[in-house]
């Protein structure tokens, strides 16, 4: 997958771009609308990630750009105004999701690989990890090809996990991930811990290996054992 | 009370006060003057008797002359000159009353003998002269008084509708809405100046809004990006790899701190813009389908606690609000019951067309339930709470001119959101 990274930011843009580049992605990095413009004439992205407020204008007016040269490419607009408003003209304008700043790397990269699955196979996408399938439009998730019986909140954790393989996520993250954040408890860790708890058993009881590691009580990371 | 009105009362009472004192003014200075003219022509009388004596030596005689002399009579010794003034009521023959001006006075004759007349004057056709003239100046003062009130109440409109013109331009004034009126062009100087000044006070208050929302655009947005790079920085060096569990502590919590400043940020921008009615958009909201979508989504989280909730739902309200506004409300008010809820608690949620109903079991409140709706204010049980969320409740409540209750009895809370007092709550226009 080919992204364009817009954002003016330099710092920013490089821990997106260092965030998404582990994952064998290719990432660029325009500073604003005529370096964008000139980047998207030179190789065919997949995905861009467009900040709102470029120097030399708005990066919405992107959009008809890169919808003229490639239909399906998706679009993630990020935002440091107003969540309300924004969010509105971001979808209407034709962008696939949006995001305000500041926002969690590993949020990022769940909502870019899920325009990108919905944008280019149509739907039809397998997310394949070693014996596990998720096949993303059914929400069904197989293990050595047995279908496994999930939870919707433990099959959301699943995919977040294989979006941000070998990452360090945290406690944090996930829940306001799978809950959003206006409902952080004291005992809201221990429901995902239970969750998470329970995904690893499911996955475990259909000959799965163990791929969910707690990370010393700060959080989890999906990675091979 | 209308102006127009206030002056008409203020014209009539002052000018009926006039009319009065002068009708009473001119009505004794009337009647002395004719006293004046009666007393004069009685003196001319007196005069040409006085002189008719002293020449012919002879004594007018009653019947033959006209002129009103009533009383002659003589004495033997001579007497001191005086003349007297009397008002005097005597009986005709037929039984009348009538008054008379009655002059006494008293003489010497050439021979040495003195003597006393009376003569008197009729007052009754000088009365009947005063009373037509009174009435007149009555029916005069009346159709004065009417026309005065008339001219002043059409002067005075005529005048005031450039203010009124002016007033109704106002009304259209929306600040939010950008929308500067045109005020009319009058030609009375003190209304061309009120236009003036208020057309600048307008410029004025357009540009002070724009300012004051440019600066807390401005203001959050910049904060947001550090925040941004803050956050990603941590994330990243959180997957260094070689860290020690301390040194990720530290980073998650450089992390949700950012992040906490954001919300902070997020919910004081969103009172700000609700101040400056930068939420003008209304649409139709469903309250109904939102709290069911968002009880889904935390569906799981409320069986873990083993909070039961019960929705009834017998009508919506009929409200137009801005849709974001309406999803914060009722994000914000599900949210708190959820999360200040004990385990095994309740959530009872009523929704009618008149209110939404929450009530909630918690702990019990250290302060009075009316505070709460402060900024920054919370129980310190939650210390990961903002204490932003009920104070952005009750400014979209305010914002609509809705109700909010919020009663605490024990461990049970209970807030009421009552619509219907929309039309209620509007302003007194007058």
């Amino acid at each position: 997958m080919k992204i364009l990274i817009i954002e003016d930011e330099r710092e920013l843009a490089l821990s997106i771009e260092e965030y998404l580049k582990k994952e064998n992605q290719l990432c660029d990095v325009a500073g604003n609308l005529k370096r964008a413009t000139e980047k998207m004439d030179e190789v065919l992205y997949d995905c861009f990630v467009i900040d709102i407020g470029l120097p030399d204008g708005n990066g919405l007016d992107l959009i008809p750009l890169i919808k003229e040269r490639d239909s399906n490419a998706g679009i993630l607009i990020l935002t440091a105004r107003d969540a309300l408003t924004d969010k509105i003209t971001s979808l209407e304008s034709g962008a696939d999701d949006y995001l305000t700043k500041p926002f969690r790397l590993s949020e990022l990269a769940a909502r870019i690989k899920a325009i990108y699955r919905r944008r280019n196979l149509g739907g039809n996408t397998v997310i394949r990890h070693n014996e596990i399938e998720v096949i993303i439009q059914t929400r069904i998730v197989k293990v050595n090809g047995k279908p496994l019986t999930l939870t919707r909140k433990e099959y959301d954790l699943l995919v977040y996990f294989l979006s941000n393989k070998e990452r360090v996520l945290s406690r944090e993250s996930i829940v306001e991930h799978l809950w959003g954040d206006e409902v952080i408890m004291a005992d809201t860790f221990d429901f995902l811990y239970t969750h998470i708890k329970n995904l690893r058993k499911k996955i475990m009881d259909k000959g799965g290996r163990d791929y969910i590691r707690s990370v010393y009580g700060i959080g989890y990371r999906f990675t091979d054992p | 009370m209308k102006l127009l009105v206030r002056t008409t009362i203020y014209m009539v009472f002052f000018n009926i006060i006039l009319f009065i004192t002068g009708g009473i003014l001119f009505y004794y200075v009337f009647k002395s003057y004719i006293y004046r003219q009666i007393d004069n022509n009685l003196m001319v009388e007196m005069q040409l008797v006085r002189d008719e004596i002293l020449h012919s030596d002879t004594l007018p005689d009653i019947a033959g002359k006209s002129r009103g002399i009533i009383h002659i009579s003589l004495s033997d010794k001579p007497v001191r000159s005086a003349q007297v003034f009397i008002d005097t009521v005597l009986k005709t023959p037929g039984g009348d009353e009538v008054t008379y001006r009655y002059l006494k006075f008293l003489g010497n004759k050439p021979d040495g003998t003195g003597y006393f007349i009376g003569i008197f004057h009729s007052l009754e056709e000088r009365k009947e002269l005063l009373q037509v003239v009174t009435l007149y100046i009555f029916f005069l003062i009346i159709t004065l008084l009417v026309f005065a009130v008339l001219m002043n109440y059409f002067v005075s409109r005529k005048l005031w509708s450039s203010f009124y013109k002016t007033l109704k331009s106002l009304r259209e004034f929306d600040l939010s809405g950008m929308k500067k009126p045109l005020l009319w062009k009058s030609n009375i100087t003190e209304f061309q100046e009120l236009n003036k000044v208020l057309d600048e006070m307008m410029d004025k208050m357009i540009l002070d809004f724009n300012n004051v929302k440019d600066f807390t655009n401005y203001a959050s947005h910049e904060i947001r990006t550090p925040l941004a790079v803050i956050s990603s920085k941590t994330e990243i060096l959180m997957q260094a790899g070689n860290l020690t569990e301390d040194q990720m502590r530290m980073l998650i919590r450089i992390q949700e701190s950012a992040l906490r400043l954001t919300r902070i940020n997020q919910g004081l921008l969103i009172i700000s813009k609700i101040d400056n009615y930068e939420y003008a958009e209304k649409k139709e909201v469903f309250f109904g389908r939102m709290i069911d979508e968002y009880l889904d989504k935390l569906e799981d989280m409320l069986e873990g606690k083993s909070i039961s909730i019960t929705r009834e739902y017998t009508g919506e309200p009929a409200v137009q609000m801005h849709p974001a506004l309406a999803e914060l409300l009722v994000i914000n008010l599900l949210s708190n019951a959820i999360k200040h809820n004990i385990d095994h608690g309740i959530i009872e949620i009523v929704l009618s067309e008149n209110s939404l109903s929450i009530r909630n079991t918690g702990s019990p409140l250290s302060a009075p339930p009316e505070e709460m709706f402060e900024k920054f204010r919370k129980e310190s049980a939650h210390s990961e709470s903002l204490g932003l969320g009920l104070s952005i409740v009750k400014k979209i409540v305010d914002f609509y001119r809705l109700g909010i209750e919020y009663t605490c009895s024990g461990s049970l809370h209970h807030i009421v959101v009552h619509f219907t007092s929309q039309e209620k709550k509007l302003p007194d226009e007058s």
